[in-house]
Parts: C-alpha cells; structure tokens; sequence
C-alpha cells in the first residue's frame, strides 16, 4: 500500500514571501500499517492541547477503496497548512521522509534504529508556547512548539509555529537518527561532539531541501542557476528565524553560507566551546563543497558551453545533492564511538569516501582543503587515512557470526586488541575493559564510472574509557572519564579493512591536548552558568531530577557527566 | 576601644542581623547606631518556627534601648527576610520603628509601572506560579516539602503584606539599587555604605524559564477544585512510552518554580559597610547571577566580613575566581576575616552545602555557622551552634 501526504516545502511565511506553493506531495511505502493520529510502527504524532493536556483527535486514515492501492489521510483542506489534520500530518510526512533520506541504499543501506528501546519516534506538533523545538532521547520525542511572532505581539493569530518550518522538523529528526548512529554523542562533553550533532541536524535540513524539486527549480530560477550565494538551502529556519530577530538583513536562524572557522584573531573565528556556533564551522565547511560539487556538475552537463549552465543546474544540483548526502551520512557509520572531534568525523568522510570512490579524489581533496582552511585540522596529512588493505586474521572470522554473537565479537576484540587501538594491560595493570556494540550488517549503492555496484559490509565498533584530568576548580573532581573507541568497516566479500578510524587521541597528542582543552573550558562555562550540576544538585523541589540541568556524578574520584547533548537541545533550543 | 558588632541572631531558616557602629558624627562625637538587616524565616516546618521571634524581637528592643533603629535593610521579597517584624508587631505586639529604611528597588510600588522589562518578567513568573499553584492543588500528593516551602516562601500575597508593613517601618524610606544615590539616606556620618546590587532593572536576574504543560483545567467561575487531565495514549502508541512523554511534560514546573525563587533571590540588596579600615559585605540571598553582574561592573573588592549569601547554597557561593576578589586567600591587609552562616538544614535541600563551603570558604576565613544544636546532617557543628533566638557576635575594633 502507498499513502500520499502533503508536506511542506518551506514554511509558511517564507513561502507566501518567494511565491512558492506552500506543499506539495510524497508517497510513502515502506510502512507496516497507518493509523489515525497519524500513527505508524515508527513514528507517532501525538497532537496534544497545550493548555488542558488533552490529547487531541488524531487525523483519520483513509484505506485506499477496493482494487486501489492508494490511501491518504483525511485532511479537508490541504490549502490551510495551519488546520489541525494538514499539521498532523505534515510533521509525520517530513520525519518519515528525513528518515527514508537517511535510509536508502545510496546512503546508509540500512534500517534506522532509535537511541531508546523503543520502535516509535512520538512527535508533538503543538508542544506549547516556546520559542524552541528539540529532540528528547528519554521521552522518545520531537517536541516542536509555538509563539507569538515579536514583530506583532499583539495579535495572537500570527503564531509562529515550528511544526510548520521543514527545515525545523527535518533538523529535530535528523538529532533523533543520528542518536540513534552515534549515541555516545548524547553524553559527550566536547563541544566538537557536541557541534557535530548540530551540524549534521542543520544538513539534514539542507538535504531535505534539496530533496524538493519545487523548490531547486525555484531556487535556482531566482539565482540563475547557482548556490553560491545565501539561498533559501544555506538559511535554516528562515520563517523562525525572522521573527526572532527581525532585524537581521538576511534572516535565519543559521546560515550555512559562512566563512566561520577556527583561526584565532580572524574576524569570523568562532568560540571553541559553544557547540551551536561551533557547528557553523563544520555545516560552513561542508556547505561549501557541496557548492563545489555543484559547480563542477554544472561544467560536466554544460559540456564547456556557459549558456547551457542555467538548464543543467537543476540536474547537477539533485545528483550532487546526492553525492553529497553520501558523502557526509555516510561517514556517520564510520564514525568512531565516544568523544569525537571535528577531525574524526573529517577523518569518516575522507575514509567512506575513499573507499567507495578510490579513484575519484576531487571532493576529497576539495574536504581537506577546506578543514584545513578553517583551522579545523592543521595540515591535509591530519585527514589522511588508509583503507581498502588487507589484514591477515579477518580472512578467517565469519562475519556473519562476528554480527549475530556476542561472544564472537568479544573474543575477535580481544585477540585484536593492538589492531583496534585498545589499550593492553601490563604487569600491574590489568587489560583495559571494553565495550562491543552492535555490529551492523549494511548493503550500500555505490555509482561507480562501470554503473551500480552493491556492496555489502561488516561495521565493527568497540570502545573504552581513558581518564583524563578534569581542571574545574576544587568544587568538582579531580579525574574525569572520556569514552573512546574504534569503527573497523570490513568488505563482506573481500574481509578486506575499507576502514579503521579510532578517537583514541593518544597518538595525536596535538589533537588531545585541543580537545582537553575544549572539554575543560566548555564544563567550566556550564559550571558557571548553573547549567552542570554536580550529585543531588540535580534534583529538584519535586525530588526528581531537574529538566534544564547537566547532570554529573562522581564516584571514585571521577566525575561523569550524562545527556549534555540534551541540555543542547532542551535548553539552548534549536 | 571603639567596637563594631555584628549580632547574627538565630531565626532558624531565615535572616536576622543586627549591626551596632559607634559612628563618629561631625563634632566628633561617638554615636552608637544600629541597623537592623531583614528578620524573617520560612513559615513552613522546623526551619519556620515562630517561637524563635520573641528573643530576637526583644533583644533588638533592649539594645535599641527605647530609640528606633538607625537604619532598616530589607534586602529582597522573601518571607525568610521579610516576615519576622509584621508577625512581631501583630502577633507579639513588638513595633520596631526606624529613621532610614532600605528595601530593595522592586519592592517600591510604582516600581514595575517604571520598568516595563521587569513587568514583563514579574508578569510571567506570576502566571507560571499560578499555574504551578493550581497543579499542586489538582495534584496535592505531588507536593513535597520543599515544593510547600518554595510556595509558600514566593507567595506573592503573603509577601506583599509583610513588604507592605516594611515599607512604612521608617521615616524615610529608600529603594535602593547599584548606583544610586544615598545622599540623606542614612543618619551616618563616618561609616561609608556602597550598594553593589541589586541593578535598577531587575529584569537581568530573570532566566528562561522551561516550557511546562501540566494538563490541569480549572473553572474559575464555580471555583471547584482543578482537576488534572489524563490523557488516553491512542491506538498503536505504547502506553509505557506514553504517559513517560506526559508525565516528562509536566516536570518543568520544578525548575521554573526554582527559577522564579531564583530571581527574587538575586534581586537582594548586597552592601558593603566601611568602618575604619573593616569592611564588612551584607549579601542578602544573591545568587549566581547577580554575582556576575556584580563582577561585570567590578564592584567586588576585599572585604573582612561576609554574611555568606542565600544560607550557603552552592548558588549563593561565587565560585573561587569571584570569591578571589572579594575574599582573597591572602589577606591583603593582614586583618581576620570571618564569615557568617545562618541555616536550618532540611529546610530546602542542598542548602547549605557545606561541602563547597569547606572547599571554597573554609581555607579563607574564620567561618561561623547559626544554627541551632542537635540538628541532624550538619557536618561541621565545630563552627558553632546557637540555641533558638539566641545569637553570634562578630567584634572589629577600632
């Protein structure tokens, strides 16, 4: 059965504001069943009143009639995008849409898993009056909310709500999937990490809309043609962020054309420890060569001939949009577990790529340069990674049974210790304990210059905890300790290494130093705005713990810190 | 010798100080002034007994010596600062009068008529503690004691009454905040006062406050009891994952209602008093940010006394960079400092913390603790216990 939704393109003002149609359609088919709500097996919207509590009526399925195969959901106007069934439905159709995005075999070739034990991602539309919208692994949800636009405060009906803004609900899904890949990100305390779940949302955003045929054809109408300049892809959240400072000259919440990086003194360098600027660094970054890929499909189409360029870049902006989306997803499930920094992911994109597209160095090379620019990496040597080699005792495992068993996968870690970077023990010291995580069988769609290739593979990823020292003053402990680990990607066919990338910085003492650093500075700011908060100082007068709180433990000496990522989302908003 | 005195009664969870200055007037005469700083505590539980009233009340009495007060600080609109002299004049039949009062500047009544930023912060915090009320009401085994004391401590009926009483203690009435001006303000001649907070505009102590959806509806008209809505999870959404999500909703009426005790807190009034080469800092319950706010126009400089702020929270004790300036680990003049805190603990949790105190505070100065004997959980009774009413003298002679 096929179910066709209406979405929207943009969000409501904006699209009043460019003349652009405010919806338009998408199918979904790979769903177990629909309810009313609209409720499925994976995503739920839960449409609650927010001033009795109530839950709202759900909006009606409509099974396809006999002999069709067709059906829909009961929106009676699907012009009024501020009705309550065209709301329901248009978060449910923009998180399941991120989601196939995310899913599809040119990209991770897999079925998305939740960072909580629970199958159903529940979405709020209308969780209340805020200025914020958020993903919240402990309650499984997206919680989009609404306000009254500053610029006409006194009429209550120009509500501004960000379950209609795409980029909005397309950034808080993409926090809830990449929870779900890296979810030691939720409890990291380096504001790389950190940034880099932001980041990574706001080209969620980006992606989706490229995903729009509307609005690449209007888009590039209007800029004849080119991305280079701030277009309605490179603002997030336009319509929000308006109104909430109107007197912006473009007006977004973020602008992923930027020349933000980290070089101390330059004009647009960034504070190293707040994680929201900080992303700008890295989206800046990656918007940039995909701006790249652009220019250069557009060459490729055009054949060399400059007044063919305007009609082949709708073509070259979807199949780089494609490119690109493979390019930066991908690397997500070669990320290495716990504390990563900007060059580990950076490390991911290089290894992914590589292996995939060993003869094709152009974005590559275009991602080094542009990590290097930004001060995001020293030198392109730093971004250098081997893949595709051989390593002897993967020719005898059984990956099947590596995947299925525990008990294999522990055992394979632990005969391969110095392999995976895990720490050996020594006379006095015992091993270093560790953690294997699920392994993931995936099969991925590979473009090569011969067509379509499949391939399938084995990703591996263990990790473990080092100590560092934690320097907050005398009211907080002295250690603390950073999660590490390793990501081996194996070719299934060949048991070759595609990839071996580890945040264990040890052998990159530069880096650690940075990251330490970073991690230091950022828990001190957080310390000292009240945010971080040590034992029962999270609690509150009701006894259970406090919502806009860090919450650290320390035992033995060692402060732990867990769900700063949420913090992120809850208390800095979007 | 000429003596300052500083008289730290014990009211249990509240504030009470007195301040006695032989101030030298013009001629050169030695005057004998006192200031009397707040008199309130909790209401609410062992922390709030009223009994401990009558002893301070009279003693006050008896060291004014039938002359009013010099000068009166009520330093911020809490009951555990503001309570203890209306309950003293109606219910004991004690007045205290005064010839200068202080009280802190949003406490004037046409205040928030001249600070629309401040309304519009006092306006939410308002409607979020009337929502918070009407929750607690449709769900009253939700309170717990803290929640009875934090509700009870920023009732804004029950304040106003007691600030009401405050504002017509003195002669002459100030409202005071950093910067402005005390000229005529005070009957003293040698003692020098700086205000280093409260800012004029109190609307920078107010934080964002979180989003809550407590699900109660009430009919004012009728005025029956609110009743909480229990919402039904729908067809194909795990009821566990679904009330988890509604129930998560609700809880950020806990941080809101600390947010708003918060921002009254940090509307304290903190003074310094300057007496031959002492100074001695009064800080009221300021907390976190009025700390900051304190640093940013650098007004904290070394001091030889500090009434630690808001009971010895772990937010009301700047952290060691701040405390540096005021109460550097070296003494730059060689002179004791001391340091004061009142308490009841179990009153509201985490407070004090004496683990920060003895990180941050202990190494710095003679640190003295109020509070009364046989009270379970505190660490360190070696740094003094006072009966009931009693009182702490802090001497700095001349």
């Amino acid at each position: 059965m096929k179910v066709r939704v209406p979405l929207m393109i943009q969000d409501p003002l904006m699209a009043k504001y460019k003349e652009i149609e405010p919806t338009e359609g998408f199918d979904i088919v790979e769903e177990d069943f629909f309810l009313d709500g609209p409720v499925t097996r994976r995503v739920a919207v839960l449409d609650f009143d927010s001033e009795t509590g109530d839950l709202l009526p759900g909006v009606h399925f409509l099974p396809p009639p006999p002999g069709r195969k067709l059906g829909k959901y009961d929106i009676k106007d699907d012009t009024d995008v501020r009705s309550q069934d065209f709301i329901q439905v248009n978060v449910f159709a923009t998180a399941l849409k991120t989601m196939y995005m995310f899913e599809k075999e040119d990209t991770l070739g897999r079925t998305l898993s939740w960072a909580f034990d629970s199958p159903q991602l529940l979405i709020v539309p209308r969780a209340g009056q805020w200025i914020n919208a958020y993903y919240e692994r402990d309650s499984h949800s997206l919680q989009l909310f609404y306000f009254n636009d500053p610029r006409y405060p006194d009429d209550p009906d120009r509500k501004i709500f960000t379950c209609l803004s795409r980029d909005i609900i397309a950034h808080e899904t993409g926090h809830a999937i990449l929870d779900g890949i890296a979810p030691d990100l939720y409890d990291a305390i380096t504001p790389q990490s950190l940034a880099l779940h932001e980041a990574i949302a706001d080209l969620t955003a980006l992606l989706m809309a490229f995903q729009s045929h509307t609005l690449r054809r209007v888009v590039l109408g209007h800029t004849n043609g080119s991305i280079k300049n701030s277009t309605a892809f490179s603002l997030v959240a336009e319509e929000f962020g308006k109104a909430c400072d109107p007197d912006t000259i473009v007006g977004s919440l973020r602008n992923l054309k930027n020349k933000k990086n980290l070089i101390p003194g330059d004009p647009h360098c960034v504070t190293r420890n707040e994680p929201h600027e900080l992303s700008e660094v890295l989206s800046g970054t990656l918007y940039t060569v995909m701006v790249k890929i652009h220019e250069k499909l557009k060459e490729k189409y055009a054949g060399g001939d400059p007044n063919k360029k305007f009609s082949v870049s709708g073509k070259a902006l979807a199949v780089g949009a494609n490119r690109f989306k493979c390019i930066i997803f991908r690397a997500l499930d070669y990320l290495p577990p716990g504390e990563v920094s900007f060059a580990d992911y950076g490390r991911a994109i290089i290894a992914a790529d590589q292996a995939s597209y060993p003869d094709d160095e152009q974005e590559r090379k275009w991602i080094q340069e542009e990590f290097v620019k930004r001060n995001m990496v020293l030198n392109k040597e730093a971004l250098e990674v081997k893949t595709n080699f051989e390593y002897l005792p993967l020719t005898t495992v059984d990956l099947q049974m590596l995947v299925n068993s525990d008990w294999a996968a522990y055992e394979f870690a632990n005969k391969n210790r110095e392999f995976l970077c895990i720490p050996q023990g020594s006379e006095d010291q015992p091993d270093v304990p560790f953690k294997v995580r699920p392994r993931l069988d995936v099969t991925k769609l590979y473009y090569h210059r011969d067509g379509k290739h499949k391939v399938r593979e084995c990703l591996f990823k263990v990790s473990w905890d080092q100590v560092e020292l934690n320097q907050m003053g005398p009211r907080y402990p002295d250690q603390r300790p950073i999660t590490v680990g390793t990501t081996l990607a194996i070719d299934w066919d060949t048991k070759k290494v595609r990839a071996l990338l580890t945040s264990d910085h040890s052998k990159r003492p530069e880096e650690l130093h940075e990251q330490q650093k970073d991690r230091d500075q950022m828990l001190c700011r957080l310390a000292d705005e009240g945010v971080l908060r040590l034992g029962n100082h999270v609690f509150g007068p009701d006894n259970k713990p406090l919502r806009s709180v860090i919450s650290a433990e320390s035992t033995h000496g060692l402060m732990r810190v867990h769900g700063a990522a949420r913090m992120l989302h809850i208390t800095r908003g979007l | 010798m000429d003596t300052l005195r500083v008289r730290v009664y014990n009211v249990r969870f509240g504030d009470a100080i007195l301040v006695s200055v032989p101030d030298r007037n013009a001629s050169g005469e030695i005057e004998n002034r006192h200031i009397l700083i707040d008199v309130g505590n909790i209401l609410i539980g062992e922390g709030g007994a009223n009994a401990v009233f009558r002893p301070v009340i009279e003693n006050i009495l008896e060291v004014l010596n039938d002359h009013p007060l010099d000068l009166y600080v009520m330093t911020h609109e809490h009951l555990d600062h503001v309570q203890g002299l209306l309950y003293a004049s109606e219910e004991l039949g004690f007045e205290i009068k005064a010839r200068y009062a202080w009280l802190t500047a949003s406490a004037a009544e046409e205040y928030y008529e001249k600070h629309p930023e401040a309304k519009k912060c006092l306006d939410e915090a308002r409607k979020i503690y009337g929502a918070i009320e009407c929750f607690l009401k449709a769900v009253p085994e939700s309170q717990t004691p803290w929640i009875q004391t934090m509700m009870l401590n920023n009732d804004p009926q029950s304040t106003n009454d007691c600030v009401k009483h405050l504002r017509n203690i003195a002669d002459k009435t100030t409202y005071v905040y950093r910067g402005c001006n005390l000229t005529d303000c005070h009957p003293f001649y040698e003692t020098r006062f700086k205000i280093w907070a409260p800012e004029e505009d109190t609307s920078v102590y107010y934080g964002r406050f979180q989003p809550m959806t407590l699900g109660v509806t009430s009919d004012q008209q009728s005025r029956s009891k609110p009743i909480l809505t229990v919402p039904k999870p729908p067809p194909g959404v795990d009821a566990g994952d679904f009330y988890n999500l509604v129930t998560m909703r609700r809880q950020g009426y806990s941080d809101n209602l600390l947010a708003i005790d918060r921002a009254a807190n940090n509307t304290s009034v903190v003074f310094s008093l300057e007496w031959r080469g002492w100074k001695l800092l009064f800080a009221g319950d300021a907390e976190r940010r009025s700390w900051k706010v304190m640093n940013k126009y650098d007004m904290l400089k070394p001091v030889h006394f500090l009434k630690v702020s808001h009971h010895g929270s772990q937010t009301g004790m700047p952290d060691s960079g701040l405390l540096e300036k005021f109460l550097p680990e070296t003494s730059p003049d060689n002179r004791p400092r001391s340091a004061v805190v009142c308490f009841y603990p179990g009153s509201y949790r985490n407070v004090p913390d004496e683990e920060v105190l003895e990180k941050e505070l202990f190494p710095r100065c003679n640190v003295r603790y109020v509070v009364s004997p046989g009270c379970d959980d505190v660490k360190h009774v070696e740094k003094g216990t006072i009966p009931d009413g009693g009182h702490q003298d802090f001497e700095f002679q001349a």
